[in-house]
């Protein structure tokens, strides 16, 4: 039953790009990419919709359900008898020039995916936040086969979506085994490098996309946690899809695009506890981009602004009410310092602010200069910056840098000024919460590098 | 066009040269660092190539010596190259007068793109022995035999107990050791993942509460409650599982 790991996610995921008529403009390599990201998020909200309804999780409930609704969305699109997986956006892309250092870069790709793939399934679950939460509160519910005993689970106030996949795993091939079910991971790696390539290929040139996805997979930290059942992957892998989709719809003005952002932010806010202050940090950013824009009159500023927080933000409340309406009302002891929730946030401005950002400034240079997370990326890119004029920053750059620079901010106060300072002096957080900006990186590079000249090489119009 | 091929070759030879030198000042600065160290050159080597990282989920540390970890040494080794190949450009172009004098900025930028390089393919190196390893270690094998491998004794004893207790039922611990220490908390967490369903001990699921597991506790057999007998012992009495006589 792999086979249906692999092509149901796709099949969800399709039914809803087709509706969207994104088959139109995009081809299908990345159809399919988005289609297993997209799907994977559709299944863990559908869980959570069954789990507040109190049905039974099992493979008819969950599969069948979405297979019914997903064939619907298929017979819709079907009926307006309009082109299908038509690609246009890649139709008039040139193709560029077939050089040494391309076939290099390719090989160099395809060995990493041949690798990920082979280790995550050689290796079965056996990190720590995986066999204490991930893995173990996904066994919960493969058993039990409800959210029943959420508010006794480990960590109850974490969101659900990485257990609620791995169990989707398990009720579909019928057996719980710590092995297979990490199949999940290898997948969205190969969606991701597929994502990453020719969401680049659109704003770029075809060397520059492959040096950007090359640098990518050249990081020992983000390699390593595709092999792993943690959250972090998962959580830079909707955000960069987001963000890539934020970017297109920048640049093409389809509203597609803007609706497939506003699924995958909605779906970060499902990852981790941070995954929310994300949702509406992409909110903002979307808020920015409509401030600066000259070319849409308020009307339709104001509709693209609800369009994405309403699509986003709806499906963050959906878990968000469930936990504080039906999981906290159960729970009669919350006094568990050990878990940690975003309203149990202690501000604390104190002498030792400046002592705390000294450590902070510390950490982050050695994290990006002096461990081997990042291979040599963040090096590369602090150069590429010294490279850049003001002149070739587009619009899809401005919306990457914003997003870094709040999340800097952010991430900065949260250590500074709360108790979440443990985890930075532990070295616990810190290059998890750099991984979730850090394929922006590469992105930023690939952009730099091909200064501006996509334009040209592409002969794409805005 | 001459001039375009000429000025590619001219880039091509430097970063040649800087790339060559580069290897140079690292093995000559490892050199010195075994000998401050009183270490053997080769194990440093050695250690350097095969272990420059360490996979962790919370950071990919960089091998430490002494005085330099295996990612400040590139740095290093990059500001002493850049004197270095000044020098022998100098030299080069003084011995014979035809050869290309590069600038200062071509340089630096030859030695950054050369550290990079020698960055990336040592690291991918290392990367893939690890992969290869651990590959060559745990292919060919069960899920079974590969949790038995990793966790030996706190796998066996939670599947024992699968095999021999029915049904479902909740669990506690009876220890002498802390579970709160980093150490022994994992191995709560790899015991209870291993154990449920069969026996749930972090989670009250309602099923009965007949359990018992002793775990490194002195003398085990005097700690066993009244109306419990052993179901599973393991190591010596190591790992104990009790279970309520159902007589009562």
């Amino acid at each position: 039953m792999m086979i249906a790991i692999i092509l149901l996610p796709i099949f969800f995921g399709l039914s809803i790009l087709f509706v969207l008529k994104l088959d139109k403009l995009l081809n299908i390599p990345i159809l399919l990419a988005l289609s297993f990201a997209l799907g994977t998020g559709v299944i863990t909200q559908w869980m959570l919709i069954l789990g507040i309804l109190q049905i039974p999780f099992s493979s008819t409930s969950i599969n069948l359900s979405l297979s019914i609704l997903s064939l619907i969305l298929l017979v819709v699109r079907l009926y307006s008898k309009e082109k299908l997986c038509e690609g246009a956006l890649y139709k008039d892309l040139k193709p560029g020039t077939k050089n040494i250092h391309t076939i290099i870069l390719l090989l160099f790709l395809f060995a990493t995916i041949v690798c990920i793939f082979i280790i995550s399934m050689t290796i079965p679950v056996l990190t720590w936040d995986a066999v204490a939460t991930h893995a173990f509160n996904a066994k919960i519910f493969y058993y039990e086969k409800s959210l029943t005993y959420l508010p006794n689970m480990p960590h109850y106030t974490y969101p659900c979506h990485i257990p609620f996949i791995l169990s989707w795993a398990a009720f579909t091939q019928g057996e719980w085994d710590s092995q297979s079910i990490k199949i999940i991971f290898p997948l969205m790696f190969l969606s991701f490098v597929f994502i990453k390539y020719y969401f680049l290929r659109l704003l770029t040139d075809r060397n520059s996309a492959l040096i950007g996805t090359g640098l990518l997979c050249s990081s020992f930290f983000f390699v390593y946690h595709a092999t792993i059942c943690y959250r972090d992957f998962t959580m830079c892998f909707y955000i960069y899809t987001c963000l890539a989709s934020l970017c297109l719809w920048s640049k093409f003005q389809k509203t597609s695009f803007l609706v497939l952002a506003g699924l995958f932010a909605g779906f970060v806010s499902f990852i981790k506890l941070e995954g929310t202050g994300y949702a509406v940090i992409l909110a903002l950013i979307l808020f920015v981009m409509l401030i600066l824009s000259k070319t849409k009159n308020l009307k339709k500023k104001i509709i693209s602004f609800f369009t994405f927080t309403l699509i986003s933000w709806g499906i963050a409340a959906i878990y968000h009410c469930y936990k504080y309406f039906i999981v906290f009302n159960s729970i009669t002891d919350r006094s568990d310092k050990g878990d940690f929730d975003l309203n149990h946030i202690q501000i604390n401005f104190s002498l030792e602010l400046f002592q705390r950002l000294t450590v902070l400034a510390q950490k982050y240079l050695t994290n990006l200069f002096s461990t081997n997370n990042w291979s040599t990326v963040w090096p590369i890119f602090f150069i590429c910056l010294l490279k850049l004029k003001r002149k070739n920053i587009s619009p899809e750059m401005l919306i990457l840098f914003l997003f870094i620079a709040l999340h800097t901010v952010i991430y900065t106060l949260g250590y500074t000024l709360t108790q979440h300072f443990i985890w930075l002096k532990t070295d616990t957080a810190l290059s998890r919460s750099i991984l979730h900006i850090f394929p922006i990186i590469p992105a930023l590079i690939a952009m730099i590098l091909s200064g501006g000249q996509e334009h040209k090489a592409n002969g794409l119009k805005r | 066009m001459n001039n375009q091929q000429n000025s590619k070759s001219n880039i091509l030879r430097l970063i040649f040269i800087t790339f060559v030198n580069l290897l140079f000042i690292l093995i000559a600065l490892l050199y010195i660092h075994a000998k401050i160290d009183q270490t053997f050159f080769k194990r440093y080597l050695m250690n350097f190539l095969y272990m420059n990282v360490i996979f962790h989920p919370n950071c990919c540390h960089p091998y430490k010596f002494q005085y330099l970890n295996s990612t400040n040494i590139y740095y290093y080794a990059a500001l002493f190259t850049i004197p270095i190949t000044i020098m022998s450009n100098k030299l080069l172009h003084l011995i014979f007068s035809h050869t290309h004098k590069y600038s200062l900025k071509a340089i630096v930028t030859a030695v950054a793109i050369s550290a990079l390089a020698l960055n990336i393919i040592l690291q991918q190196y290392t990367r893939t022995i690890y992969f290869g390893t651990l590959f060559k270690t745990l292919s060919n094998k069960t899920t079974h035999e590969k949790n038995t491998l990793v966790f030996k004794d706190r796998y066996l004893f939670p599947y024992e107990c699968q095999q021999t207790i029915k049904g479902y039922h909740q669990g506690e611990f009876i220890t002498d050791i802390n579970f709160k220490s980093p150490k022994e908390m994992f191995t709560h967490r790899l015991l209870s993942y291993y154990l449920y369903p069969t026996v749930s001990t972090r989670l009250d699921n309602k099923s009965p509460k007949d359990i018992f597991i002793l775990y490194k506790k002195q003398n085990p057999l005097e700690h066993i409650p009244m109306g419990y007998s052993v179901k599973c012992s393991f190591l010596n009495n190591r790992y104990l599982l009790v279970q309520k006589d159902e007589a009562e």
